[in-house]
């Protein structure tokens, strides 16, 4: 266990304003221990969030970080992965976040396949908000939305993303700490878009999902192929239990490996130097006509 | 000025755009200045497109109305034309005996040309296009036997037959239409020889190499006109200058990608038209509390919402202004002209890379579309600036400083880490809501706007010490007023044109002052410039001369204008 490198050490960075007992506390040890076990320095890596409760990471751990917008984190992410991808990109967010605000940037990142992690601290919950209804919460949870209880049935974001083949396909409940770690790292080891969903109790606001709720109703995957994809659909739509582990692997085109951008040109962007002489070439070749 | 204001008009799909590379290049050959300005549907095929061309002995940059010759190569050019009002009593018209055929009794002169017998020995269609080319070089002075080099650069790497069978095609046209020049009366034009020198080129391709020039490395869109053809420039070339370029799945993740690139050291760009950046505005507003630099490319074109697609307009200054919300600093720049383009877009990046502000550069349709001979040394840009520090291990990402500015570092590039944050923070990037820091960011943000508006740049000025009337415009207006001035000569008239709109230069206020009489020349309904000025200049406009109909000013309507004022303010 190291948490020593990734421990920040700013003014605002202690005051965690997390309600206690909430789930993202396990998630940031989790999170800052894989990186430090991967050998990942502060420097080197980067938190992108958008705006929830799970927004709030990068002020709780010492490396780059962006918190951008509700929604937002995954094109943000994209962009700095393709500014340089000598980063280690960690996208996170909440259900909110990811599944409604930012749906069509959840799908289109696992469709574009740019090497980042994606974690989502799904707390079936809006946290920041105080309790309406989030694309994941469950069909009679009552919300501040839905006070006679929500009626529409929820997404199911590990489903949609296999569907999508996406390159890697985890869920995980928080309550698990080491078995999610040990995902997470895989997940930022894995070369493509990784998607982990984290079930994250939400002690405030969710009062169904809790987490005895979460162990009674999850079910650890066993022995599963992961390059099965109709094998992993069939998991994944599986809701009593939910499992959790590894559904899904495969190794697809990395989008900034294949950009006419890094053909010849390797260097982060902001090392490049603007060629005159090659733009008065170019110049002269096209336009004297 | 003596010059000839040629049309083409045909159907979309039907390679007007041929006919224009072919001219364009033949004319320069023959040391004749050219000028060229689209104006089309927004339609893939069929309905009514146009370009206009015009030839001169000297350098001219401004749309004319009335044409010389109109030439048709579908039905119903000369209707649109008339409704457009480009006929003038001493038009021309030439085409296929069936084009000239118009729905409405229209008066000028016809002359059929068959040019389908003529193609059919050659046995492709798309034949017709040059032999266009043909007859209307044909009506010029031009020595015929450039086509060659002009052919064999525009089908390089197409087979010897190819240029060959199109060579003759140009001929057949030109031959024809040398046995017209009885009947057709044109202006004589010198030709120049430092024609050869110079560069045709583009608004699109100036703005777009600007941008490269200036550093500019990545670049995110979602289709839209008049905004795409930057991006296709860049995908085009993205290899050559080692550009990111990617279309993404939407205006919303565009911006926040290239702020995200931003935050990861880029020069970024997004290209965009009004409802495209309508979707942006929340990131805007990011890129103003983080702190991050991004160019905003916003093409105009006539709104609200989906309006007029492919038309011109300027009424996007507003939008540009106040767009986002809560307070912050930005920065517009509208260029007056091709070489401006190149210039102002090379410059957007050092100023936002400066002052981590967003900048915008306010173009136009036709701005974009309009092409004219150049000089070389006219197309200066700035060379990109290092505006970044390796930070250390106790980097303040928003460093309070006296101007503002904090030190921009870029994460992975020295030890220390970087934070920015939308919401509101400390030094660090961290999230606070302390009294002192919600206030003192606010003050910090809001300093850099002083430094910004004391290098804004000068407006052009041209006129006399003494002026009665100053006349003020901003973006592509530029070249169309300065030449109406130049025609209309009178002393008493001065023209201030603004390529930075905002801020603007305060010193620049003192035109204002010595003028008796205020004209304001914009592309509006409501004169959105003009308001903005007011507020600065404490006096009333004594006229708009305003046009919103999608397409640009002509010539002859500025002069019309400005005289009808002249004649009111001081009599006949
Ligand atoms: C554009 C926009 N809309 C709405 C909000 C308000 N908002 C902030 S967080 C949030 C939802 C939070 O839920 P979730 O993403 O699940 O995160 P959690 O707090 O549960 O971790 C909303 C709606 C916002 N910040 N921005
Ligand atoms: S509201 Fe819920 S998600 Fe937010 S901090 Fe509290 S417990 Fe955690
Ligand atoms: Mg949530």
């Amino acid at each position: 266990m190291g948490i020593k490198l990734f421990q920040p050490d700013r003014p605002h960075s202690k005051e965690i304003s997390w309600c206690p007992g909430c789930g993202n506390f396990a998630i940031r040890l989790v999170l800052m221990d894989a990186l430090e076990e991967l050998g990942f320095k502060p420097e080197n890596t980067a938190i992108v969030s958008g705006i929830g409760q799970a927004g709030k990471m990068p002020h709780y751990i010492n490396a780059n970080g962006f918190h951008s917008l509700h929604g937002r984190a995954i094109p943000v992410g994209t962009g700095l992965k393709l500014a340089n991808p000598n980063l280690n990109v960690i996208i996170v967010g909440g259900d909110g976040d990811m599944y409604s605000e930012g749906m069509e940037h959840f799908v289109h990142g696992i469709k574009r396949n740019t090497n980042v992690t994606v974690l989502v601290h799904n707390n079936q919950v809006y946290g920041l908000t105080k309790g309406q209804t989030s694309p994941t919460t469950l069909v009679g949870t009552k919300t501040s939305t839905h006070p006679g209880g929500v009626f529409i049935e929820p997404i199911n974001p590990v489903a949609l993303a296999i569907s999508l083949n996406c390159s890697f396909v985890a869920r995980t409940f928080i309550g698990h700490k080491e078995e999610t770690k040990t995902i997470i790292k895989e997940a930022i080891q894995h070369e493509g878009f990784s998607f982990v969903d984290i079930f994250q109790p939400c002690v405030t606001f969710n009062r169904i999902n809790t987490y005895d709720w979460y162990k009674e109703h999850t079910k650890i995957i066993n022995n599963l192929d992961t390059s099965d994809i109709k094998k992993a659909f069939d998991l994944a739509l599986n809701t009593n239990p939910y499992y959790v582990g590894i559904f899904y692997k495969t190794l697809k085109t990395v989008f900034e490996k294949n950009i006419e951008g890094y053909k010849d040109f390797k260097d982060p962007l902001y090392k490049r130097a603007v060629d005159t002489n090659l733009i008065n070439q170019f110049i002269e070749d096209n336009y004297r006509l | 000025m003596n010059e000839i204001n040629i049309l083409i008009g045909g159907q979309a799909g039907q390679g007007l755009n041929a006919v224009e590379g072919i001219l364009v290049k033949f004319l320069k050959k023959n040391n004749y200045y050219i000028y060229s300005s689209k104006e089309y549907m927004s339609r893939v095929r069929g309905g009514i497109n146009t370009v206009t061309f015009k030839i001169s002995s000297s350098l001219n940059c401004s749309l004319r109305r009335d044409v010389d010759i109109i030439f048709s190569i579908s039905k119903g050019v000369l209707d649109w034309c008339a409704k457009e009002g480009r006929i003038s009593s001493k038009t021309i018209s030439l085409g296929e005996e069936e084009y000239l055929n118009s729905q409405n009794e229209i008066k000028l002169k016809k002359i059929p040309i068959n040019l389908k017998n003529v193609i059919e020995e050659l046995g492709d269609k798309r034949y017709l296009n040059t032999a266009v080319a043909g007859v209307i070089s044909g009506l010029l002075n031009t020595d015929k036997s450039l086509i060659t080099e002009v052919l064999q650069n525009i089908f390089s790497g197409k087979s010897e037959k190819i240029v060959e069978d199109n060579k003759k095609a140009f001929y057949k046209g030109f031959d024809i239409s040398e046995q017209l020049s009885s009947q057709i009366k044109l202006a004589t034009i010198n030709q120049d020889n430092s024609v050869a020198h110079k560069l045709m080129m583009s608004g699109n391709d100036s703005i777009s190499l600007g941008a490269i020039y200036g550093g500019c490395n990545y670049l995110s869109f979602y289709p839209m006109s008049p905004a795409t053809e930057m991006a296709s420039f860049f995908i085009k070339n993205a290899k050559l200058f080692g550009l990111v370029v990617e279309q993404f799945e939407d205006e919303i993740s565009v911006i926040n990608s290239a702020i995200g690139a931003s935050f990861g050291g880029a020069r970024s760009v997004v290209t965009t038209s009004g409802g495209g950046f309508d979707l942006m505005e929340e990131a805007l507003s990011l890129s103003g509390m983080a702190e991050i630099p991004v160019v905003i490319h916003l093409a105009q074109r006539p709104g609200p919402s989906t309006g007029l697609p492919t038309r011109t307009m300027q009424s996007d200054f507003n939008l540009a202004l106040y767009a986002g919300h809560g307070e912050f600093p930005r920065i517009i720049l509208a260029p007056a002209s091709i070489e401006d383009s190149f210039y102002l877009s090379s410059k957007a990046f050092n100023l936002a890379q400066k002052y981590q502000v967003p900048v915008f550069i306010l173009t136009d349709q036709y701005l974009l579309d309009t092409y004219y001979l150049l000089d070389r040394n006219n197309l200066e840009g700035e060379k990109p600036q290092k505006y970044y520090i390796k930070a250390d291990l106790d980097y303040k990402r928003y460093l309070l400083t006296e101007n503002g500015i904090s030190p921009f570092a870029i994460p992975g590039d020295s030890k220390g880490i970087v934070i920015s944050n939308g919401n509101e923070h400390d030094e660090y990037g961290d999230t606070t809501e302390d009294e002192y820091y919600s206030r003192i960011m606010q003050e910090k943000r809001n300093q850099k706007l002083f430094s910004i508006e004391a290098e804004a740049l000068m407006p052009k000025f041209i006129g006399q010490e003494k002026y009665e009337v100053l006349i003020y415009s901003w973006g592509s207006t530029y070249f169309v007023i300065k030449d109406a001035l130049e025609i209309i000569n009178d002393s008493r008239i001065a023209f201030v044109h603004y390529s930075q709109i905002y801020p603007i230069n305060k010193k620049s206020l003192e035109y204002f002052k010595n003028a008796r009489y205020i004209l304001g020349i914009e592309q509006n309904i409501t004169g959105q410039f003009g308001e903005f000025l007011k507020t600065k200049i404490y006096k009333p406009i004594n006229r708009k001369i305003l046009k919103y109909n999608g397409r640009a000013f002509y010539l002859e309507e500025i002069i019309e204008a400005i005289k009808i004022f002249m004649g009111e303010t001081y009599g006949n």
